[in-house]
């Protein structure tokens, strides 16, 4: 899978390279308008990450230019928070999918995920891990063939655990992905925590293992080892 | 008092003084004149009957115009002038007199010769002359307090347009102050002064709210690559347990600093009008997805909701705006409630209002939507949902209040006014 970034500023543009690259992307850079603009005109990716604000032009020209050339690359749109505008825009001009700044990595590679599995795989995809098994069309988790029975939430932290299995999630980014701009509250209430061990309780009720680690401090990991 | 109101009252004291000072003179000044008059024609009359007395020709009689008595004994000559009352059997009733008694020695003998001259018809003429004068003075003086007045409304009107348009001015208005004189100097140089007052007064507003949002945008991309950056340090297996939770540390901060600057950022966006865009917006419908979405974290905090949503308002509005306006209004009264409380959230199509329980009320709630105003310590509170509330209010047009009643605090917003 190949993916581009575009986006100005490079320590943001290298954290995501190094953090999609770890999910086994390649990745190209572009740091502004013009370079995006040859980079889509010439190369084919699968998947191009678009930051709306570009010195030297607007990332919405690049996706004009970009939806001429490959109409089958995905598109996620990087934009500021509340500008209503450049989202609608974006996604009127073929964008899949938006994602405001600042945005927590995580979240971006739930987002690229999705759309790619959106993309390339129409969206008839389950996803494997061990005995957990999600099915994206249906909503449903299986942990060795047998359905669990989730809330809404608990099925969406699963998934956001599978996406970025191995990874580390702040709370933080857990409280964002399922709450979005109420995360503040329920930073406050230690949702994420009840959340967490509900969902814990519930895969091991069900002869799942417990895949969910404490990261001290930090938050969780979902990892085998 | 108005200025028009103070100058007509200097104008009418002045013009009433003069009036009765002109008055009081003119009617000396006649009645001297006639009074000289009179005795003039006393002293001719005098003249003429001494000099008939001379030739020995005898004197009418015609009381009381003209008397003379043959004086007995001496005395010695003499002229005076003075002022009488005299009963006129026709008329029934005392009349005024001057008149003129000479004692004058004709031939060896002397005799009183008494002049006399009705004075009747000089204190008619004096009425009559008084009383044009009169006429004419309070004619003069309303004719003159009308034009006065006339003209001062007419000469202070741009003067009042100036004033309506000043008060109508705002800081954040989009166009210029506009004034209107009509070539008057001194109004003309009010004009330029105000307008370039008001000018630069704009200028640096809107160089402050420029400054606010490019110093909020300017610090969200470190923001976001400390943040970013901390995200890809944690996966590090390297990292010890301290270090993790110094990791946590600089990391909720991070994250905190960039709430409270997409506050900052979002006040700037609004207080520029960045939220273009109308369509009909129902709040009901609005409160019901905040409500729905924050199902979880109310049940989380054990609280208790009731709702009284009637026919909420039906608005024509930037419908992000609402929602941001909703959310903040919510997420103070749940932020604020302890465990086991109940949020009342009601709405009229004029009004809504969220209450929650409190012990007593807020120390300053004139400061309550102000910026940073927090009135406890919650950490997680960026101090400015309630100034993001009072904005979204203030451009359009709405009113944002606090109350405390029996034991709630009440935060309502009132769309029509």
């Amino acid at each position: 899978m190949k993916i581009l970034i575009v986006e100005d500023e490079p320590a943001i543009r290298e954290a995501i390279a190094g953090y999609l690259h770890k999910e086994g992307y390649v990745c190209e850079e572009a740091e502004d308008y013009e370079t995006a603009d040859e980079k889509v005109a010439l190369y084919e990716y699968d998947l191009v990450i678009l930051d709306i604000t570009l010195p030297g032009g607007s990332g919405l020209e690049v996706l004009k230019s970009l939806k001429k050339a490959h109409p089958e690359t995905g598109v996620l749109i990087v934009s500021a928070r509340h500008s209503l505008d450049d989202k609608v825009k974006g996604l009127d001009l073929g964008a899949d999918d938006y994602i405001t700044k600042p945005f927590h990595l995580p979240e971006l590679n739930a987002r690229v995920k999705a759309l790619l599995r959106r993309r390339v795989f129409k969206g008839k995809e389950t996803i494997t891990f061990n005995e957990i098994e999600v099915d994206l069309a249906t909503n449903i988790i299986n942990v060795n063939g047998e359905p669990v029975e989730l809330s809404r939430k608990e099925y969406d932290l699963m998934c956001f655990f599978i996406t970025n299995k191995n990874r580390v999630l702040s709370k933080a980014a857990i409280a964002e992905h399922l709450w979005g701009d109420y995360m503040d509250l329920a930073d406050n209430f230690d949702l994420v925590y009840s959340h967490i061990k509900n969902l814990r309780k519930k895969i091991v009720e069900n002869g799942g293992s417990d895949y969910i680690k404490t990261v001290y401090g930090m938050g969780y990991k979902f990892t085998s080892y | 008092m108005k200025l028009l109101e103070k100058n007509n009252r200097i104008f009418f004291r002045f013009t009433a003084l003069l009036l009765v000072v002109g008055i009081v003179l003119f009617y000396l000044v006649v009645n001297w004149i006639i009074r000289h008059k009179v005795d003039e024609t006393l002293r001719v009359n005098r003249l003429h009957a001494v000099e008939l007395l001379r030739q020995g020709k005898p004197l009418p009689q015609f009381a009381p115009i003209l008397e003379v008595h043959i004086l007995s004994d001496q005395h010695g000559a003499r002229n005076i002038y003075s002022d009488t009352l005299i009963y006129d059997p026709v008329e029934k009733e005392e009349e005024p007199y001057r008149q003129l008694i000479t004692h004058e020695k004709v031939g060896g003998q002397w005799y009183e010769v008494i002049n006399r001259t009705s004075l009747v018809e000089s204190s008619e003429l004096m009425l009559a002359i008084g009383g044009c004068t009169l006429g004419l003075g309070l004619l003069l003086f309303v004719g003159l307090a009308w034009l006065n007045s006339r003209s001062a409304r007419r000469l202070w009107r741009p003067f009042q347009q100036q004033l309506d348009a000043l008060k109508k001015f705002s800081l954040s208005q989009q166009q210029p102050l506009h004034l209107v004189t009509d070539g008057v100097s001194e109004f003309e140089e009010l004009k330029t002064a105000l307008q370039d007052l008001t000018e630069k007064v704009r200028g640096d507003y809107r160089n402050l709210k420029e400054f606010t949002e490019n110093a909020s945008h300017e610090i969200q991309t470190p923001l976001s690559i400390i943040r970013s950056k901390i995200e890809s340090l944690i996966e590090n297996e390297q990292i010890t347990d301290e270090q993790m939770s110094v990791l946590d540390t600089i990391y909720q901060a991070a994250n905190r600093l960039s709430r409270i600057n997409q506050s900052l950022l979002l006040l700037a966006k609004i207080e520029n009008r960045q939220f273009e865009g109308a369509s009909p917006v129902l709040v009901n419908e609005i409160i019901d997805e905040q409500l729905k979405m924050l199902e979880e974290l109310t049940d989380a905090k054990n609280l208790h909701l009731r709702t009284a949503l009637s026919k909420g308002p039906a608005l024509r509005a930037n419908r992000p705006l609402i929602e941001i306006l909703i959310k903040n209004l919510l997420e103070n009264a749940i932020r604020y409630s302890q465990p086991g409380d109940t949020i009342k959230i009601e709405s009229t199509p004029g009004r809504i209002t969220f209450g929650n329980p409190g012990k007593r009320p807020v120390e300053h709630p004139e400061r309550l939507f102000g910026r940073f105003q927090k009135q406890s310590n919650h950490h997680s509170s960026t101090g400015l949902g309630l100034a993001i509330v009072s904005k979204i209010c203030e451009v359009n047009g709405w009113k944002a209040g606090y109350d405390y009643q029996d034991g709630q605090h009440e935060f309502s917003i009132t769309f029509q006014q």
